[in-house]
């Protein structure tokens, strides 16, 4: 696995340059592509573009006035087409022939004057239905258009507002939460080495087969301006095999989750106080947590 | 953790709609444009951070469709592959035309995603739930390797663009943007797979 250390940059393989390639010519409509393009790496990439967020504002209505543009300038009909921009025919009651037929009589011209009243009042009441059905439409696409409005304030109003930060977080410790909850994971205690913070612990939990670590820290001090916390993965002769700045555990609340990266034979983990101008590849700051053992859970 | 799954026979569906339009059939272009437009227009705007650029955007790529569908190669990509790469790569071309680039709109973008379906509630290509995985899965890569992504996935930029922009050296660039990449193919394994 390569490192995930900014201080040593992997030299990327043949295969692995192609697949960086893809990220520069990933555009199938141009003849012959990103070279070396492999098709489940166009579509993990087609995958990550389809991971943006559904348009608030681009409503039914946008949509269907959209496509319509879009028909125009091709000059197509819109008539025979399905979907958001098409207008179905209305249909009205089929009625059902007459079985039994009608004996030619004196009745018949009764008969005719039955046959003109019932298409009259046909007519009138088809007449009553798609005026109706007209209103309905104006009143659909008068709300239509409110809510396309009232979305785009909503959107305007919202921004990288504390709402949408709440769904993000949630999302965030969703995930990390599923990655220390999953079978074999393994979990490492911490324990407090600053003697200006007895009372913080921690806990990582460790996923080796997906590279991957969550730490959930409780009763960290509050950042002074200008620190940071950061987590280092030591090897078992005390070496530095990788470290990461702590997004998140800032101390700003009792209890703090963030993940990372994990290197592959990493035998203790520390997580120190640094001052961000000072990173450096060893730790500098003051020891806050280190633990060294870890058990597997579930 | 559950996940939903595409249904094979909707990517066949797809295929097939591009056939048709092949074919001069409007009602499959009126279809597939249904199927993905809101979609292709979330790409677009998280590129270019304008809702009426975006609009122009997805339009002049269905017009493209409409004209050179017989150029759709199924071994290539899948449908929803072979459009969204199509609208991010004439995005990124209108960003880089752009006389003065804002990028600040799409860094909030980046940060603070508006995360819920569209008002109409009408159902996406992407499940919301996958969606809010893949999210998951971005916001879970270490910031560097978010950033760098984002940099060369949304904007554009190649390797030695962002090198230089960002005062990163080039092989550290190479290397974050390979692990983000590794990481995301591995955690969209099983849709990949079933686009293949």
């Amino acid at each position: 696995m390569t490192k995930d250390t900014e201080s040593q940059p992997h030299k990327p393989t043949p295969e692995e340059e192609a697949l960086l390639a893809v990220l520069d010519g990933a555009d199938p409509f141009t003849e012959g592509g990103a070279p070396g393009a492999k098709r489940a790496d166009l579509e993990a990439l087609g995958l990550m573009a389809q991971a943006a967020t559904p348009m608030i504002g681009f409503s039914r209505a946008t949509r269907a006035a959209a496509k319509v543009a879009l028909f125009n300038r091709l000059d197509l009909p819109m008539g025979q087409t399905s979907g958001v921009g098409s207008t179905p025919e209305t249909v009205l009651p089929f009625l059902k022939p007459q079985s039994t037929p009608v004996r030619q009589s004196n009745l018949v011209p009764l008969a005719l004057a039955a046959a003109v009243l019932l298409a009259v009042g046909l007519g009138a009441w088809s007449g009553f239905l798609m005026s109706e059905l007209k209103q309905s439409r104006t009143l659909v696409a008068g709300l239509e258009s409110e809510l396309d409005e009232r979305a785009n304030q909503i959107e305007v109003g919202i921004g990288p507002n504390d709402f949408q930060q709440v769904l993000f977080e949630n999302r965030r410790l969703r995930h990390q939460i599923g990655v220390a909850t999953k079978p074999n994971t393994r979990v490492c205690a911490l324990s407090a080495v600053a003697a200006d913070q007895p009372m913080a612990t921690g806990a990582v939990f460790l996923r080796p087969d997906e590279h991957v670590w969550v730490i959930a820290t409780n009763n960290l001090a509050k950042c002074e301006l200008g620190r940071r916390y950061r987590l280092w993965f030591l090897g078992e002769d005390g070496s530095v095999m990788g470290g990461e700045l702590l997004e998140h555990v800032n101390g700003e609340t009792e209890f703090e989750i963030a993940s990372g990266e994990l290197p592959d034979g990493a035998s203790a983990v520390l997580v120190t106080l640094e001052f961000p101008d000072q990173f450096g590849e060893q730790p500098g700051g003051a020891r806050v947590l280190y633990g060294e053992r870890s058990v597997e859970i579930y | 953790m559950s996940r939903t799954s595409a249904k094979p026979e909707q990517t066949r569906h797809d295929i097939d709609l591009v056939k048709r339009i092949a074919q001069r059939d409007e009602t499959a272009l009126s279809e597939l444009y249904d199927r993905f437009s809101g979609l292709l227009q979330a790409l677009s705007r998280r590129i270019l951070g304008d809702h009426e650029e975006a609009e122009d955007v997805v339009q002049d790529v269905y017009v493209q469709v409409w004209n050179q569908a017989g150029r759709y190669d199924a071994s290539r990509a899948s449908v929803s592959t072979w459009l969204s790469l199509i609208v991010r790569s004439r995005s990124i071309d209108r960003l880089r035309s752009r006389a003065v680039k804002d990028r600040t709109a799409k860094a909030a973008h980046e940060e603070n995603p508006v995360t819920d379906a569209s008002p109409t509630g009408e159902p996406n290509v992407l499940g919301d739930e996958r969606r809010a995985r893949l999210q998951a899965e971005l916001q879970a890569l270490p910031k560097e390797q978010r950033e760098v992504l984002h940099l060369a996935f949304f904007e554009g930029m190649t390797q030695s663009e962002i090198s230089e922009s960002h005062g990163i050296p080039l092989g550290t660039v190479k290397t974050r943007t390979l692990l983000a990449m590794k990481k995301m193919r591995a955690a969209l394994a099983d849709e990949i797979h079933e686009l293949l």
